[in-house]
């Protein structure tokens, strides 16, 4: 939805926490059934073994997520709420620092995220994205990161 | 129990010989355009794509302590 294919292939919402009854009934109304519920995701599955995982937004950076999640045309009769390109990155040094196994298809991801901002030329919101490398203590990144996305943005 | 034999042995040992370049995936490969049709064939894509990578995966239980965000 923003630009680039990626390495990893899964299907994450993000949930208001007020809202996971809500999304729970949804999901069981489609087959689907919670397999796991912790603080901060939901794991469903339905019969085929397709999954879908809640990320449960109640601290302040992920309910900020939300409101800045914009909506994207998809075939003309569907739009999806998606977020923005700085929070997909947020969310992707999160899930490689909960699972640094995992953690270079998250890289790639990011990395294309980036690049593909670049592409287009989008500017992308730097003091954003290195608020989320300091959360994860990894501020030394953002070299990297605006490297990635080429010779244009530096603002 | 399958096993290779000593004829695949040596072709593999043969190939991982020969120095590996892989060229860089083409822009169309690499990014989706930022247009409807090409959300929807990606998304179309990717639904198919993730019953195999997911589908047997186990599902954790517990979401860690690492969660900042």
């Amino acid at each position: 939805m923003r630009g680039m294919q990626r390495a990893t292939v899964d299907i994450d919402l993000l949930v208001a926490a007020d809202d996971l009854q809500t999304a729970d009934a949804v999901l069981r109304s489609g087959g689907f059934e919670c397999r796991f519920r912790g603080e901060n995701v939901s794991h469903y599955r339905n019969e085929q073994g397709d999954r879908i995982d809640l990320l449960h937004a109640f601290r302040a950076h992920a309910t900020a997520m939300l409101r800045r999640a914009e909506r994207l045309d998809v075939d003309h009769q569907l739009s999806l709420s998606v977020a923005t390109v700085e929070d997909l990155i947020g969310l992707k040094i999160q899930a490689a620092f909960n699972n640094p196994a995992r953690s270079v298809g998250d890289w790639q991801d990011i990395r294309g995220l980036v690049e593909a901002a670049g592409r287009r030329g989008a500017s992308l919101d730097w003091t954003l994205i290195e608020d989320y490398l300091e959360v994860f203590e990894q501020p030394e990144r953002v070299t990297k990161l605006r490297g990635w996305y080429g010779p244009i943005d530096r603002s | 129990m399958a096993r290779l034999t000593e004829a695949e042995r040596a072709e593999l040992r043969r190939v991982a010989a020969r120095e590996h370049h892989e060229p860089p995936l083409p822009p169309e490969d690499r990014f989706v355009a930022a247009t409807p049709e090409a959300r929807m064939r990606y998304i179309l894509w990717v639904t198919e794509a993730a019953k195999f990578c997911r589908q047997d995966k186990p599902i954790p239980n517990d979401d860690g302590d690492g969660w900042r965000l």
